[in-house]
């Protein structure tokens, strides 16, 4: 047997990031992790000739602090929400969890986490834009946890309780906190929010058994989505993607059958479908990388840059699933992600 | 397979013989191995290095090498401690224009420590240092670093003296010594990266890439449906882990029609 490298055995420390509160409080948790001294967290991130994949079996963390840009118009990958005043940022790089279908395996040289620790100017970035949006009749949505996993973080990193409190000041602001985590305790102490969605990404179990590696299973998941709508958060929940198995028909109905009768159904804000896509230049990538994943050699198309779904299955996946959700849920809450 | 690379014949000699490697004469400079572990002599100094360490990779590299600088280097006596082996986890060159970080994903049973790389001898330095000091870590990363991934590639230094103070002592019998005195640690760790080279990587087995020559071969095929199936197997072999490809009694195509339905009905034998 391998004896791997215990997660954030070492700790890349950016010279500038080093006195940041955030960063104390993660060198104060992490004593016997090595500590090294880094002048810019790209010099540990964007190494050429990384292994993605093993550095995902022996993570190592990097504090570092961000500079522009530190917001981001959402892209088409992205829900748009048709709110012309959608962005994200990015207070984490990589997450905690090795999900076969996740586009920052193509994105980033490196499987190691980077925490970027210098919060305020996040929250200043955001404050300006709030004074410029688009459209100021509506109010700007940001995902905080786009290209990670916070809330699974939360016992070691406490960042979303910063950011639940940033948001709550705020009176046109939306902060959405995407999650496959079951920490939902992290947040036993602070009360729920309009300002606040709290977004879980579900899937049947054998997926998540196959595909969704290191992620808490559906079960803890459903516990974490009722303890939230039972305490009053605005919860969204997201079947996305749904991976086409042999008989994924019948998997899927189960699957809704399973969730909705877990959940009072009725208190969800909404939730939202989607298929398997991405990026055509991440996807080679992955490919090449010679992840031993059967998804990246199903039949797929390349429709204008993304690998996706052919069209007809598409619309018939999209069509079962929603036909399926609607005996709970009335269409009007069923987002569905093109 | 791992390959040592040392810079002194004075800290080869101790592992050569705890691992008992041959030496293999092929090689116009010395290397010595055994099934597991190769050692090449790269002399002091950058000179030798691409060199020795390229015309090795290139004779070794379908055994996923994992390049072991192994040699002595000067420390501080504040902070190291002679003969005590160091993992390094951070090289810098004397002048700091470039810094490398070795990727350290095993576990192992030594102390770790940054190093600097100058040019020449050290014999008195100036400052209240807290790294390490040799001659030839930088231009190893630097090398190796372009020929293979960065978790194969790893420092391990042992304390020779405290610059400023025991240097004169330093002599063969000495340095070997300290080599010596850290086999059992050497062994420990390398046991680890030796599996860890070992780990099969490909999709595809003997007995799938046989059957796609085959395929190939009867049905010559161009180059992009021999992409077409190359992925169609690998697909099924990742569904179906145990299973063994689809039989044919493939003949050979007698018209661009017939061999593009034999390659369809693989293909379909393929995704189920």
């Amino acid at each position: 047997m391998i004896n791997y490298q215990s997660k954030f055995s070492h700790i890349y420390v950016e010279d500038q990031a080093r006195d940041l509160a955030l960063s104390k409080l993660v060198l104060k948790k992490f004593k016997n992790s090595e500590i090294i001294q880094i002048r810019h967290y790209k010099d540990i991130f964007n190494r050429t000739n990384q292994d993605f994949q093993l550095q995902k079996r022996a993570m190592k963390l990097i504090l570092a602090k961000k500079t522009g840009p530190l917001l981001y118009p959402a892209t088409d990958m992205v829900q748009d929400y048709k709110n012309k005043n959608s962005f994200y940022n990015t207070p984490a790089l990589n997450c905690l969890y090795n999900c076969e279908y996740c586009f920052l395996q193509g994105m980033y040289p490196s499987g190691h986490l980077v925490l970027f620790v210098n919060e305020n100017d996040f929250f200043i970035a955001i404050n300006k834009q709030l004074l410029k949006l688009e459209d100021p009749t509506k109010p700007m949505i940001v995902s905080i946890s786009y290209n990670s996993d916070l809330m699974a973080m939360e016992n070691l990193f406490p960042i979303i309780s910063r950011w639940i409190e940033f948001a709550k000041s705020k009176d046109n602001l939306i902060i959405e906190i995407r999650t496959k985590s079951a920490l939902f305790n992290s947040l036993k102490n602070i009360s729920p929010h309009k300002n606040i969605i709290l977004s879980w990404t579900l899937s049947p179990e054998v997926i998540c058994k196959e595909f969704e590696k290191f992620t808490p299973s559906l079960d803890m998941r459903l516990k974490a989505v009722k303890s939230a709508l039972d305490a009053g958060w605005d919860v969204r929940l997201c079947f996305d993607p749904i991976l086409i198995l042999d008989d994924w028909e019948k998997i899927y109905c189960l699957f809704i059958d399973q969730v909705m009768n877990k959940i009072n159904y009725n208190k969800l804000r909404d939730l939202t479908l989607g298929v398997f896509r991405m990026n055509k230049d991440y996807f080679n990538r992955i490919k090449k990388s010679g992840l031993k994943s059967r998804l990246y050699y199903e039949h797929y198309v390349n429709n204008s840059g993304t690998i996706t779904l052919e069209e007809d299955l598409k619309k018939a996946v999209i069509k079962t699933m929603k036909n399926k959700i609607i005996e709970y849920l009335p269409a009007e809450k069923v987002m569905i992600w093109d | 397979m791992l390959c040592i690379l040392t810079a002194l014949k004075a800290e080869s000699e101790p592992l050569i013989n705890f691992f008992k490697l041959k030496k293999d004469s092929s090689f116009d400079f010395p290397v010595f191995s055994n099934n597991d572990i190769i050692l090449v002599a790269t002399g002091v100094g950058g000179k030798n290095i691409s060199k020795r360490i390229t015309t090795v990779h290139n004779q070794f590299k379908r055994f996923n090498l994992i390049f072991i600088n192994i040699g002595i280097a000067g420390g501080n006596s504040k902070n190291s401690k002679i003969s005590k082996c160091y993992s390094i986890n951070k090289i810098m060159d004397e002048r700091e224009r470039k810094t490398y970080y070795p990727e350290i994903f095993i576990k192992h049973p030594f102390n770790e420590k940054k190093i600097k790389t100058f040019k020449s001898v050290v014999k008195s330095i100036n400052e209240d240092f807290d790294f390490l000091i040799d001659m030839e870590s930088f231009d190893i990363f630097k090398v190796c670093s372009k020929i293979v991934p960065i978790h194969r590639i790893v420092f391990l230094k042992v304390v020779s003296d405290y610059v400023n103070e025991n240097f004169q002592k330093l002599n063969a019998t000495f340095i070997s010594e300290l080599i010596s005195n850290n086999l059992i640690k050497f062994k420990i760790y390398f046991d680890s990266l030796i599996q860890f080279s070992k780990l099969r990587s490909n999709i595809l087995n003997n007995d799938d890439v046989t059957w796609l020559k085959e395929i190939n071969k009867v049905l010559s095929l161009t180059e992009s449906q021999k992409t077409i199936i190359f992925n169609k197997v690998k697909g099924f072999r990742l569904r179906k882990k145990d299973e063994k490809l689809p039989s044919f009694a493939i003949k050979p195509p007698n018209s661009k029609s017939n061999q593009k339905e034999t390659l369809k009905e693989i293909n379909d034998q393929l995704s189920i």
